[in-house]
């Protein structure tokens, strides 16, 4: 069995500067942000959200700096501290692997073994994300938005 | 527990065209009617239509 | 010698004066008994009378009473009389003042508004078809003159003035007299035509018409004919075009009205409440192990019935969406209803005192009595009744039971709201999909185990095997011959030592003995009985769990079917649209299993 390169006590390191200036500096109202995070998600944006997922257990610097990007570019009107803080999905490693995550802030990958809690509050976004009508799931400080195949969002809030 | 399956099939965009148009004839049916006769039967040919003139909401509440 | 004399004669005098005091004393008693006497019965005497007075006085005083509280009821009495007598002459006098006012009011209305009855019966007259022979006689151009000075800004003079020069074929005056009234009611005329012009079958004309009148109105403050006209329209009352036309501007008052900030998040929210009311129990015999044997059951419970839900929600709205519209002529005598409505209404100028001619009317008929009067003022229909666009929708497409619409209205108001109804259910849906247990406990007696799919039997059964193994080890531990049983064989062996020289001992060599072999024998036959009752035990508990682990494969497959199903509510909207929301799209067949 292979040892999981990407582990617990592994992190990617931060030293690639991710340009992290959002094109608006207003920040929106709760619930036009709410509105925002209705909408459909481009099928750009889940193409790479779930790429990354097929990379498997080699987590490039680069593909995860791009899934960063990926979602600045999403929510162009959203401020930093209101873009997701983490995205949950099903992790094809298989047993014991159930999850991984992208951790936005730490700008790593984890893998989530069964019994294993997710971090941050992501840990109520892992049923979701382990259902199969349901690509990824964003996590969000007052919500987490399951996104479908199709970029159909549906959102639970706290 | 539930035996009953419900499938939902679509039905043809001929058959809509046709069933659409059934009902549109329906409608036009109650429409001819429901005229009053002894009433219309007092104007002219020519209709008495709205002017050009652009409509404007009562009050122009502000949304 | 001459002390004694002294003494002596002072002896005596003193004597003297001691019989002298002596008799006054006697005769001061003897008077006192006699005052003693005397007075004692005076006072005897007077006490008596005084006492014969306050009896009399007591008796009076008691007399006083109840005169006094005869006095005081009729005192009530005469209050109260008093009190009908002012009350009385008060409404009295509010009838005789309603009275005069009324006269007053009715002439101030005759003066100012005594035309527009004249308006507006010439209108009815002309509506009804009776007097049309009359307007034609009539000189228009005069007439109309006169009208409009007499109503200066009553809408429905020109309206009048207008149908009259139409009927006389006169299309400039027509024309004319159409650019009067919109300037002085351009709502109210608007209606008017489109409600002439559809009883005269100008279809064209009253789309027209129809469609000035619903771009002038504030979907936040909607009259009360806005409900027939809906009705009216989606029903094709006013023509197939109509109806095209006036979804697309209820549209965009949709399209305004979400631009309100949280205008969009309370329609889902209350979709979200509505839908999830209609959820239903599970059925009780249901996955009845399951039910009893796992603490999970709350949980898996809701679940299921969250997921039952898709099903329930389709066949709602597919009941509704399903139908097919009927264009009846009812719809048609509404219409015209309102027609009549509109023209017998008295103009908002007209209102103050048409509602004060009211009151006092009202006044006169209560006998003076205000309050009574105001109260059914109060309950009368309202002059100008005003409804929201979104109370409306979400009666007709969420309570249509309520709401009285008809299939057409409720499927429009459906397709309006479809994308709120989507979301709405979207969510419910990730709610119920986050909310599964992913474990399921299993609890029977004090062994509990936990399986997802119920998949991992073998694995469970040895568990279970294990734990009433290592139980029933533990009983038998417990079960051994004791310290004591062994003391005793020892002491027995030991005892048969001694009982060779002391025979006698015997009896206690065999006592211990025995005690031994009989606790063993004890011992062996619990050992017996312990490990029966594992045994049966362990085929008990084992069943059990089978049952359970079979329910937990039932649930899961029952629970994917029924969670699939949530994309047949999203299909039956999908296929519904605003514009042809009227026709049924789909066919639903049923297929027996």
């Amino acid at each position: 069995m292979r040892r999981p390169i990407i582990g617990t006590n592994h992190n990617v390191q931060v030293d690639f500067q991710i340009n992290r200036s959002t094109k608006t500096t207003v920040e929106l109202q709760p619930l036009m942000v709410e509105k925002l995070l209705r909408q459909k998600r481009s099928t750009s944006y889940v193409d790479t959200v779930t790429r990354l997922d097929a990379t498997g257990v080699h987590c490039r610097k680069e593909d995860v700096e791009k899934m960063i990007e990926e979602l600045q570019n999403e929510f162009p009107e959203l401020l930093e501290h209101q873009l997701p803080i983490g995205i949950v999905s099903k992790c094809y490693l298989g047993e014991p692997y159930e999850v991984h995550s992208l951790d936005t802030q730490l700008q790593i990958v984890e893998h989530y073994k069964r019994g294993s809690v997710l971090p941050n509050g992501m840990e109520k976004a892992r049923i979701l994300a382990m259902n199969p009508n349901y690509e990824f799931v964003e996590v969000f400080t007052s919500c987490i938005c399951a996104v479908a195949r199709n970029g159909q969002i549906s959102m639970i809030r706290e | 527990m539930s035996r009953i399956r419900p499938i939902i099939g679509t039905v043809s965009s001929e058959q809509i065209a046709q069933r659409e148009s059934e009902l549109d004839q329906k409608i036009e049916q109650i429409q001819q009617q429901s005229i009053d006769e002894s009433f219309a039967q007092n104007f002219p040919a020519w209709d008495l239509n709205p002017p050009a003139i652009l409509v404007r909401r009562k009050g122009k509440k502000l949304i | 010698m001459s002390n004694r004399a002294i003494s002596t004669a002072n002896l005596s005098r003193i004597e003297n004066s001691l019989s002298e005091i002596n008799k006054k004393i006697d005769a001061s008693l003897s008077s006192t008994q006699a005052i003693n006497t005397t007075n004692l019965s005076n006072i005897e005497n007077s006490i008596s009378h005084i006492n014969h007075n306050i009896g009399v006085m007591y008796n009076e005083v008691a007399q006083a009473n109840i005169r006094l509280d005869a006095t005081q009821s009729s005192i009530q009495q005469l209050t109260k009389e008093f009190k009908e007598y002012v009350r009385h002459d008060q409404l009295q006098k509010n009838i005789q003042l309603a009275e005069t006012r009324l006269v007053k009011v009715r002439q101030e209305i005759e003066k100012n508004y005594g035309h527009y009855d004249d308006v507006r019966r010439r209108a009815l007259g002309i509506l009804q078809a009776v007097d049309i022979s009359l307007v034609r006689k009539e000189t228009i151009e005069s007439a109309s003159e006169e009208q409009l000075i007499a109503a200066p800004s009553y809408w429905l003079a020109p309206c009048l003035i207008a149908l009259s020069a139409w009927i006389n074929n006169n299309k400039e005056l027509a024309e004319k007299s159409v650019l009067e009234a919109l300037r002085r009611d351009d709502e109210k005329t608007s209606l008017f035509f489109t409600l002439v012009a559809r009883r005269g079958g100008r279809y064209l004309s009253s789309k027209l018409w129809l469609e000035r009148y619903l771009s002038q109105q504030d979907p936040n403050e909607l009259k009360k004919e806005i409900v027939v006209l809906i009705d009216a329209f989606s029903n094709g009352v006013f023509g197939v075009d109509a109806r095209t036309k006036c979804v697309t501007i209820i549209q965009k008052w949709i399209d305004e009205l979400s631009q309100k900030t949280g205008f969009v998040e309370e329609q889902r929210d209350q979709w979200k409440i509505a839908l999830h009311a209609k959820q239903q129990g599970l059925n009780s015999n249901d996955y009845l192990h399951l039910a009893e044997y796992s603490p999970t059951w709350m949980k898996l419970k809701n679940s299921m019935e969250g997921a039952q839900l898709h099903l329930i929600i389709f066949d709602y709205f597919n009941s509704i969406l399903s139908k097919e519209v009927i264009p009846s002529a009812t719809l048609v005598i509404a219409v015209d209803e309102l027609l009549e409505g509109l023209v017998s209404e008295y103009d908002e100028e007209e209102q103050p005192l048409k509602k004060e001619e009211r009151m006092f009317e009202l006044i006169i008929k209560q006998d003076g009595d205000k309050d009574k009067a105001q109260q059914l003022f109060g309950q009368e229909k309202l002059f100008n009744e005003c409804v929201n666009f979104t109370q409306l929708l979400t009666n007709f497409a969420m309570y249509p039971e309520k709401s009285n619409a008809s299939i057409a209205t409720q499927k429009l108001a459906i397709a309006l709201s479809k994308e709120w109804i989507n979301h709405a259910h979207q969510d419910l849906t990730a709610e119920n999909r986050s909310q599964v247990p992913l474990d399921v406990d299993i609890q029977i007696d004090k062994w509990t185990g936990t399986t997802r799919d119920g998949s991992n039997e073998e694995e469970l059964v040895q568990q279970l095997k294990d734990y009433l193994d290592s139980e029933r080890d533990h009983a038998l531990s417990n079960n051994k011959i004791g310290f004591g049983s062994w003391f005793s064989l020892i002491a027995g062996i030991g005892l048969t030592y001694f009982a060779i020289s002391m025979p006698f001992l015997f009896i206690f060599v065999a006592a211990f003995i025995l005690a031994f072999f009989i606790k063993k024998s004890k011992v062996m036959k619990s050992k017996a009985v312990i490990d029966e009752l594992y045994s049966n035990t362990f085929d008990n508990h084992k069943t059990i769990l089978l049952a359970v682990l079979s329910d937990v494969v039932d649930y899961r497959r029952e629970y994917s079917n029924e969670d699939a199903k949530s994309e047949y509510v999203e299909q039956l909207l999908e296929n519904v649209s605003p514009v042809h929301y009227i026709y049924s799209t789909y066919d639903i067949n049923r297929k027996v299993l």
